[in-house]
C-alpha cells in the first residue's frame, strides 16, 4: 500500500514536472500561430478559444533567403564548428596522447584550454569591437566566427581529448608497429573510433555558436545578424511585436533540439568535458 | 607500452594551430582589454592615459557593487533551487524506468535552447495584462503580480528563468552519474540490511561527489557570467535592480562608450570566474 502511495505521487511530480518545462513552449507555439487580435487576449486553446493563423510561420521559409538571421545563423554556426572541430582535434589529440616536458605540461595546457573556455565573454567583447572596426569587419560574418572560436575552439580540445583517451592504445600502437607515422595513426585509427564523439562535438560547437547573443549582437548590424539578434529586434520604440519575437524565438529554438537529439547519448559527457560518462 | 618517436617535433604540429588560433582570439584581446582598462576612451576620441585611476573608480563605484550584490544572490538562490530539484528529479528519474526516454527529450529543450529565446518566451509568461501566468493566478482569485516591474521580484523572476532553462542541465548530469554508480556497495548494504535513508546518506551521496560537484561548478561560472536573460527579461531593470556585473559591464561599454572603465570592470569580472575555474579544473581531471 505505501509502494502504491509513493508511486502515484511519483507519477505526480514527474507530471507536474513535465508541464513545468512544457508549458512555455507550448505557449511560445501558440503565440506564433495567433492572429494579432488574438495576441492580446489570453487564450489557451487553439481552434477552440481562437482561430490559428499559420501564415506567420512563412518566416520560417527565409532560411531559404541569403541575409536573412536565420541564414546567417546557420552560415556562422557551420563554419564554427567545422573549424572549431578540424583545429581543436588535432590539438586534443596531442593533449590527449603525446608528453609536453616543457615548462607547461599536459595538465597546464589543458587547464589553459578550460579557462578560455570559460572566459566571460564581455572581457573579449571590447577589443574585438575595435579590432573588428579598424578592420572593417564589423557587419560581417568573419567577425562572428572568429569570436565564437574564443570560445568554440577550447571547448572543443577539452572534449574531444576525454573521446581521444578512450581509443584503445593497443590499436594505435600495432600501427606504429605497422609502419604508420604518427598523422597517419591519427586519421586511421583515432578519428574513425572517435568519430561519435568527434560529431557530437561538431553538434555542440554548432549549438554553442548558435546560441551566442553577446558577440553577435555587439558585432553586427544587419549583413550578418544571427536569429538571437532578431529576435530581440522585435523590440522596437514603437511597439514589442509578439507574434514577431515568437515565430523568430521558436525557429531559434528548433535547430539546437533536433540536433541535441541526434547527440544525447553524449551529451552530458560533452557538456561535462568527459568527466561524466552519459 | 611507449610508442617510438621518430617524429618528436610532430606534437607541436599538432598543438600550434589550436595555440596559434587562440593567442590571437584569446590573450591578445585579454591583453588589448587590459592597455585599455589604464586609459580614459571614449569611443571616437582620444584615448588618455590615466593609470589606475579606472580600478579606483571600479571599487568606489556603487552601481558595480549593487551589480556585483545583485548576481551573487541571483547566483546562489539559482545554484541552490536547480541543485536541490534537479537532485530530486535525477533520483526520481533512477526508479521509473519507463518513460525516462520522454523525460529526456523534454529535458533536452530548455538547456540547448538559446538564452535570449527562453528570455523572450518567458516575457511573454511574465506580462502583467496578457501573461498567462498572472492570468491563471486572476482565475484562482489570486492578485496578479508584477513579476518584471516590481524591484524586489523581477530578481526572482531572472532566478526562474534560470532555473527552468538549466536544471535539466544538473538533472540529466546528475541522472547519467546515478545510473554509472557500481551496484555492488547497494548489494552489499542491502544485505546488512541497510535502511534507505542510511544507503542514501553513506553510498549514494559520497559516490556521487564528484559529479555534484562538477554541476555545482559549472553552474556556477555560468551564472556569473549571465547577461542574455537580464537583456531580454528585464533590460537590467526596473532600474538596476537586475542588473547583472556582465550587463553593467555591457551597459557602460556598449551604450555609454566608456570603454577604458568597461575595460577594467570586465577585469574584475574575469578575476571572479578565473577564481571559480580553479576548483572546476580539479574536478575534472585534466591530468
Amino acid at each position: 500500500m505505501k509502494r502504491k502511495i509513493e508511486n502515484v505521487a511519483v507519477w505526480c511530480v514527474l507530471l507536474t514536472t513535465a508541464v513545468y518545462f512544457l508549458f512555455p513552449v507550448y505557449w511560445l507555439i501558440t503565440t506564433a500561430i495567433k492572429q494579432t487580435k488574438d495576441i492580446f487576449t489570453t487564450t489557451y486553446v487553439p481552434f477552440i478559444q481562437f482561430q490559428p493563423d499559420f501564415s506567420n510561420l512563412s518566416l520560417l521559409i527565409e532560411v531559404f533567403r541569403l541575409g536573412s538571421p536565420l541564414a546567417n545563423s546557420f552560415i556562422i554556426a557551420t563554419s564554427t564548428a567545422l573549424l572549431a572541430v578540424s583545429i581543436g582535434s588535432l590539438a586534443a589529440y596531442s593533449l590527449a596522447r603525446f608528453e609536453f616536458k616543457g615548462p607547461l605540461k599536459n595538465k597546464d595546457i589543458s587547464f589553459w584550454f578550460l579557462s578560455q573556455r570559460m572566459f566571460p565573454g564581455i572581457v573579449l567583447a571590447i577589443p574585438f569591437f575595435i579590432m573588428m572596426k579598424n578592420l572593417g569587419l564589423l557587419d560581417t560574418h568573419l567577425s562572428v566566427i572568429m569570436a565564437h572560436l574564443s570560445f568554440t575552439l577550447p571547448f572543443a580540445v577539452l572534449i574531444m581529448r576525454s573521446f581521444f583517451l578512450e581509443v584503445p592504445r593497443e590499436l594505435e600502437d600495432s600501427a606504429a608497429v605497422d609502419g604508420c607515422s604518427r598523422i597517419q595513426t591519427f586519421l586511421r585509427i583515432a578519428l574513425p573510433i572517435s568519430a561519435p564523439g568527434i560529431v557530437s562535438t561538431a553538434i555542440l560547437s554548432f549549438i554553442l555558436s548558435w546560441n551566442d547573443f553577446l558577440f553577435a549582437t555587439i558585432l553586427t548590424l544587419s549583413n550578418s545578424q544571427t536569429m538571437p539578434v532578431a529576435i530581440s529586434a522585435g523590440v522596437t520604440p514603437v511597439g514589442v511585436m509578439y507574434w514577431v519575437i515568437a515565430v523568430r524565438a521558436f525557429a531559434a529554438i528548433l535547430p539546437p533540439w533536433l540536433l541535441a537529439l541526434a547527440i544525447q547519448r553524449y551529451i552530458v559527457r560533452g557538456l561535462t568535458f568527459g568527466a561524466v560518462k552519459g | 607500452m611507449k610508442l617510438p618517436s621518430p617524429d618528436k617535433h610532430i606534437k607541436y604540429v599538432f598543438l600550434y594551430p589550436s595555440i596559434i588560433f587562440l593567442l590571437v582570439l584569446g590573450i591578445f584581446p585579454t591583453i588589448y582589454t587590459l592597455f585599455i582598462s589604464f586609459h580614459s576612451y571614449q569611443l571616437g576620441r582620444e584615448m588618455v592615459f590615466i593609470g589606475a585611476e579606472n580600478f579606483r573608480e571600479v571599487l568606489l563605484d556603487s552601481r558595480f557593487w549593487n551589480a556585483l550584490q545583485i548576481t551573487t544572490i541571483i547566483a546562489v538562490t539559482a545554484l541552490t533551487v536547480e541543485l536541490l530539484f534537479g537532485f530530486a528529479m535525477a533520483l526520481i528519474l533512477n526508479r521509473d524506468i519507463r518513460g525516462v526516454r520522454f523525460f529526456f527529450w523534454i529535458f533536452l529543450l530548455p538547456m540547448v535552447a538559446s538564452p535570449i529565446a527562453v528570455s523572450y518566451i518567458w516575457h511573454l509568461l511574465y506580462s502583467e495584462l496578457f501573461g498567462p501566468l498572472n492570468d491563471i493566478l486572476r482565475i484562482l482569485g489570486l492578485r496578479p503580480v508584477a513579476w518584471l516591474s516590481n524591484e524586489q521580484i523581477a530578481p526572482i523572476s531572472i532566478v526562474t528563468v534560470d532555473v527552468w532553462q538549466w536544471t535539466p542541465f544538473v538533472i540529466l548530469v546528475l541522472y547519467a552519474a546515478l545510473q554509472s554508480l557500481p551496484k555492488e556497495p547497494y548489494e552489499a548494504a542491502q544485505i546488512d540490511g541497510a535502511s534507505r535513508t542510511q544507503i542514501f546518506m553513506h553510498i549514494t551521496l559520497p559516490l556521487l561527489g564528484p559529479a555534484l560537484t562538477i554541476v555545482f561548478f559549472l553552474r556556477l561560472v555560468e551564472v556569473f557570467k549571465i547577461f542574455d536573460v537580464v537583456y531580454g527579461l528585464t533590460g537590467g531593470g526596473p532600474g538596476i535592480s537586475t542588473q547583472s556585473i556582465t550587463y553593467y559591464t555591457y551597459d557602460v561599454s556598449m551604450k555609454w562608450f566608456s570603454l577604458g572603465y568597461g575595460s577594467a570592470l570586465s577585469y574584475f569580472i574575469l578575476i571572479i570566474i578565473l577564481a571559480i575555474t580553479i576548483p572546476l579544473s580539479r574536478v575534472i581531471k585534466l591530468g
